[in-house]
């Protein structure tokens, strides 16, 4: 079954299941380590300044403010967890062509009432970035071998957040290898 | 137009489970229920007619309606313990038919 899908994981573990994936280090302890690509992943603004070479930088989301800072900076490829997500940042991600990130790894490691809260933010993020045509990835997040998961189940997450099965896949495989190339 | 029959279509899932352990089914059965009533809530599980048929050297098929394919997709997904005991599954196929789980190599 899991060969059937083309997929390419934007944060997780080497897998045979993906034709490629990049993994995630964040800013502080970012070294290369064997080939494949690595995404740095920044937390602050002025982390931004001083760049390690990375294939993929990724911004960690917070509060209003700085993810429309982050969405107007043309280094950043990817933004993560921009709660609370609103229309503006939504018209800014499509504009800039940068991707939002829908993570498997933020629903497993929470439970109950955070859990549900999650899904919510993730539910909102894809209304709004449907309604104004924003690129979104769906990742596993996983770090071991273990955690890896097969895309089938990432279809699932796309599926479960409102995305019909066309759009699932494309979060899977079209929309990571456009922001692989850079949108060109 | 009246449908023919008002039977609905299964889907039938098969998974792994990743752990060093043997479990019996009755364990298996109540931590999928479980993850599904903490994933779904009670009125969501209700509706995807889920049924675990069997699970034997650590993997096993549970079926549920065509629907809700994604939905148990993903609560086998997030099953992390079985008795006490960490564990992860992994998804090896779905198919209409038991047969067809069967035949598919995975």
């Amino acid at each position: 079954m899991q060969k059937s899908y083309l997929a390419i994981d934007l944060r997780g573990y080497p897998s045979e299941l993906f034709e490629q994936v990049c993994q995630v280090l964040p800013w502080r302890d970012f070294q290369r380590t064997g080939r494949g690509l690595f995404g740095v992943e920044v937390e602050a603004l002025f982390q931004l300044k001083s760049l390690p070479k990375a294939d993929l930088v990724f911004a960690k989301g917070g509060a209003v403010q700085k993810n429309r800072k982050f969405l107007n900076s043309r280094w950043v490829n990817v933004l993560s967890r921009p709660y609370p997500f609103d229309s503006v940042q939504a018209r800014l991600a499509a504009e800039h062509n940068i991707a939002l990130e829908l993570s498997f790894k933020e629903i497993e490691s929470t439970i109950g009432y955070v859990r549900a809260r999650v899904l919510t933010h993730l539910q909102k993020t894809v209304t709004l970035a449907r309604k104004y045509h924003a690129p979104m990835v769906i990742t596993s997040g996983a770090s071991a071998a273990e955690q890896v998961k097969s895309p089938r189940v990432l279809v699932a997450l796309g599926k479960i957040l409102g995305l019909d099965y066309g759009e699932a896949k494309a979060c899977i495989y079209t929309f990571p290898k456009k922001v692989l190339e850079g949108f060109k | 137009m009246t449908k023919k029959t008002l039977k609905e279509k299964r889907r039938y899932i098969r998974f792994q489970v990743i752990c060093e352990e043997n479990f019996k089914r009755e364990e298996i059965v109540t931590d999928i229920w479980n993850s599904c009533l903490e994933f779904l809530g009670e009125l969501g599980a209700s509706r995807t007619s889920l049924w675990v048929h069997e699970y034997e050297n650590k993997e096993g098929i549970v079926s549920c309606n065509t629907r809700s394919v994604d939905e148990i997709i993903m609560c086998l997904s997030l099953v992390e313990e079985i008795g006490n005991k960490k564990v992860r599954t992994k998804i090896k196929g779905v198919s209409g038919t038991i047969k067809g789980l069967k035949d598919k190599r995975c």
